[in-house]
């Protein structure tokens, strides 16, 4: 008997992890005799026993739409050479090569430069901060 | 990914928003290119491939602010290059 509910366990197991299976109606034999309470009970009244709500699933944020959503404003770039880059995101490809407005660039050495419109190469890009000025953000 | 050297299919080529774009609209015009040895070059920007190759015409090299060289054509190899800057943009 056991071995005959299993596949409905597995398909709770699914159904809590948020995996998407069949109506229970496809699932069960019409009626069956459950072991614990040996009374008939319909694919319904199974349906409406136990079933959680399907969890919300909304997936993250991914890291490549995070640099989407910041086209148009002021993003601070940290590059792995410890220069620093602030101006306004124009766009960017699959490389995150980045074309930046109204450029700051600031070197520990060198100081800050200023450029109109640049692409910055995405190969030596650390770090990429939404809205950034360049300055540490306490707290 | 590209294995001929041309940027990444980037859908609907929104000109001058995605790199691409800005590049086709810097062709001819003078530019400064800056390497990750924090040598530049001025120059006329003649071409670019996806590896930011770069062509350059009336190149000069300036390190530290000082001009150091005139080149007259010349080829900076992508992967030394930090930024392409538009002079006059």
């Amino acid at each position: 008997m056991h071995g005959r509910l299993a596949p409905r366990s597995r398909a709770l197991c699914r159904q809590a992890s948020g995996i998407n299976c069949p109506p229970a109606s496809t699932r069960l034999p019409t009626r069956r005799r459950q072991p614990h309470h040996g009374k008939l009970v319909d694919n319904q009244e199974i349906a409406a026993m136990s079933l959680p709500p399907l969890p919300k699933v909304h997936h993250p944020l991914l890291p490549l739409e995070l640099v989407d959503k910041c086209v148009g404003s002021q993003i601070w770039i940290i590059m792995n050479n410890h220069k620093e880059f602030v101006g306004k995101l124009i766009g960017f490809d699959d490389y995150v090569n980045m074309v930046l407005e109204d450029v700051r660039e600031i070197d520990p050495q060198e100081g800050e430069t200023r450029m109109s419109k640049i692409l910055l190469n995405g190969n030596n890009i650390c770090m990429m901060v939404p809205g950034g000025d360049g300055k540490w953000v306490d707290g | 990914m590209a294995t001929n050297g041309d940027s990444p299919d980037t859908a609907a080529a929104d000109t001058s928003r995605d790199p691409s774009g800005f590049l086709s609209e810097i062709i001819g015009a003078p530019v400064t290119v800056k390497l990750n040895s924090g040598i530049v070059y001025k120059g006329d920007l003649q071409s670019v491939d996806g590896y930011m190759n770069i062509a350059l015409e009336r190149c000069k090299e300036w390190s530290d602010g000082k001009l150091v060289r005139s080149w007259g054509d010349a080829f900076v190899r992508g992967n030394n290059v930090t930024y392409i800057s538009a002079d006059n943009a």
